[in-house]
């Protein structure tokens, strides 16, 4: 068999092997293996297998993965980060939709401290939702805000998806968090947006709540010190150039650790839940990593991107066409997979293709976290979705938090339409 | 088999606890180190790389499978029920098995030969043995394989059922109210 059938014959299989419920990682793994085996025979395929694991994992970059990841869950174990919607809520409540853009809000916070947009959700909507229930909130636009809050989660630093990026593709992790932040903000924006595009349409569902009194800002402000202290000492750390992103990660998370225990609130068991959680999400996490980087091999081996990047040229899409191409193939993909497989998945076939077209590389990966983002909202497989029903099951159907993400879905698609006509400017 | 399971994930999950601190306690040593002192803790990236990120990356393997928690895209089969569901779940552990068992054998291999030469990085004037670091792949994969086997032999004495996956386990490990 010629490389490229073998590739092509990999890539379906995988396809196939993904959609059977066989574990990401392990599809990758299996047919890299025997991809490689078709093209260059058992011995070199051996030889990948036994070298590529230790040598893809043994990285100083990779490694502020796990550092962040625990920073996060300490910060949440030890309710750090309770207080966020409360601070959001007392200077954004006069607003129309004031619960709702405080709850987006809190999650950009929450989004300062973790990198997972799951987490960003729950965490968010356990607080957010019931207070907007309470404040006879229309239940499809409090789910939805709070899960589309959540997706800001992977975009502002730390962001597992653009450390990710930034390895597969060799590029700064700086410059991707530096532009994680803008494009994280933007999306806030245009969440607040529509917010109150609803509120216009239909202003009963989302009725106005009393303002706080500068006095009570203040106060609930200074509440959340320990919280702010971090982002500030973890941002401010990485931008300011004293930290690698590893050292932000690894300072984060011991800064957490002595907050916790400070204030008390981080019990033995809290403890052990954040080293816990940290160790499942790493040992989930890696794994595909490393079936990603035998994939990388066979993709290149086989030529696949070579022949797709000829058919690209011989179809005459140029650069836009070729941008609309994959956005669609993201979305597509980002209904069925979780984010970080669906990136490790495509990057191998889709780096080489941008590249040959000159398309900034950090301007890429900011858009692809953005839309693998929207995967996590939309139906059928929307985590975000999925994790806040699971936290208001009592009361809320799964289809109206579907309905609710319509207008948040709207301005994701905005934002994305504005990203593709203005690049090159930034 | 349940016994074997919980001990497996019991110390997997000590062990890459430990890594996790020692790790996260090097680099803050070695951060303070290099602002105050001028020069940080002895080959800290080294060690980060090739001791705790090879530990963190494949100890907790056998684990995350014990918790069901690696990454499936279940949305194409979750219809499924009685015995189509079964083979689903027999053909995806026999599948896993059959990446993980070649991965424990030639990673084993690799650690033998590393061990026999005597691998090490030299990090300015000190020497570092490396080689002990290349055992961990052949251990977690053979644990992991072990775990597999474990779960190929549950399913096909219908002792173990697929389960729809609930986003909220993934931030309770152990079912506790936070937050």
């Amino acid at each position: 068999m010629d490389p490229i059938t073998v590739g092509l014959l990999a890539l379906v299989g995988l396809l196939g092997l993904i959609a059977l419920r066989v574990p990401i990682g392990v599809s990758l793994i299996f047919v890299s293996f025997l991809g490689i085996c078709g093209i260059a025979g058992l011995r070199p395929a051996m030889s990948m297998l036994s070298n590529i694991p230790y040598t893809s994992s043994a990285s100083w970059t990779l490694s502020s993965i796990p550092m962040f990841l625990l920073m996060g869950y300490i910060a949440y174990h030890s309710g750090l980060t309770k207080g966020l919607f409360e601070a959001a809520r007392v200077w954004w409540s006069w607003l129309p939709g004031g619960l709702a853009i405080a709850s987006l809000a809190g999650a950009s916070g929450f989004a300062a401290v973790s990198g997972s947009s799951v987490a960003c959700s729950a965490a968010i909507g356990r607080i957010a939702i019931p207070e907007m229930k309470r404040n006879n909130y229309d239940l499809r636009v409090a789910t939805g805000s709070v899960a589309a809050g959540g997706t800001i989660g992977a975009l502002i630093p730390p962001s597992i998806i653009l450390i990710l990026f930034g390895i597969q593709s060799n590029s700064s992790i700086n410059a991707l968090f530096m532009g994680g932040i803008f494009l994280g903000l933007a999306s806030l924006l245009f969440y607040i947006m529509a917010v109150l595009f609803v509120w216009w349409r239909k202003p009963e569902r989302l009725p106005m709540v009393e303002p706080y009194t500068m006095g009570d800002r203040w106060k609930k402000t200074l509440e959340i010190w320990p919280v702010l202290l971090l982002i500030c000492a973890v941002l401010g750390g990485l931008f300011g150039g004293i930290f690698t992103a590893t050292e932000a990660g690894a300072f984060g998370a011991f800064m957490a650790l002595a907050l916790g225990l400070l204030r008390r609130s981080l019990s033995w068991a809290d403890f052990k839940e954040s080293l816990v959680d940290t160790i499942l999400a790493s040992g989930a996490l890696f794994i595909i990593a490393i079936g990603a980087g035998l994939f990388t091999r066979l993709v290149a081996m086989s030529g696949l991107s070579r022949e797709v990047g000829m058919l690209v040229e011989a179809m005459g899409l140029g650069t836009t066409g070729l941008l609309l191409i994959i956005v669609l193939i993201y979305i597509a993909l980002g209904m069925f997979l979780e984010p970080i497989g669906a990136l490790l998945l495509t990057l191998p076939l889709f780096l080489p293709l941008t590249t040959a077209h000159g398309i900034d590389t950090i301007w890429f990966g900011l858009l692809v976290a953005k839309l693998l983002e929207i995967g996590m909202i939309t139906p059928p497989v929307g985590l975000n979705v999925f994790v806040i029903h699971s936290v208001a099951r009592d009361y809320v159907k799964l289809e109206q938090i579907f309905a609710g993400i319509l207008p948040f879905l709207a301005a994701d698609i905005a934002l994305v339409a504005a990203m593709l006509l203005t690049r090159g400017l930034f | 088999m349940y016994l074997i399971e919980k001990w497996i994930g019991r110390i997997s999950a000590v062990l890459a606890s430990l890594v996790l601190l020692a790790m996260m306690l090097q680099i803050v040593i070695d951060v303070f180190m290099r602002t105050f002192l001028g020069s940080g803790f002895p080959a800290t990236a080294d060690l980060v790389s090739r001791y705790y990120m090879v530990a963190i990356s494949f100890l907790p393997l056998a684990m995350t499978e014990i918790r069901r928690r690696h990454i499936e895209a279940t949305i194409f089969t979750d219809n499924l029920t009685g015995r189509p569901r079964q083979v689903i779940a027999f053909l995806g552990f026999a599948i896993a098995l059959a990446a993980f068992l070649p991965m424990t054998w030639g990673t084993a291999q690799n650690a033998l030969r590393q061990t026999d030469r005597g691998a090490y990085v030299e990090v300015g004037t000190t020497v570092f043995q490396t080689w002990p670091t290349y055992w961990i792949l052949p251990i977690s994969f053979g644990l992991m394989s072990l775990v597999l086997v474990l779960r190929l032999i549950e399913v096909a004495t219908g002792k173990f059922e697929l389960r729809a996956h609930d986003p909220l386990d993934e931030l309770q490990a152990t079912h506790k109210e936070t937050n």
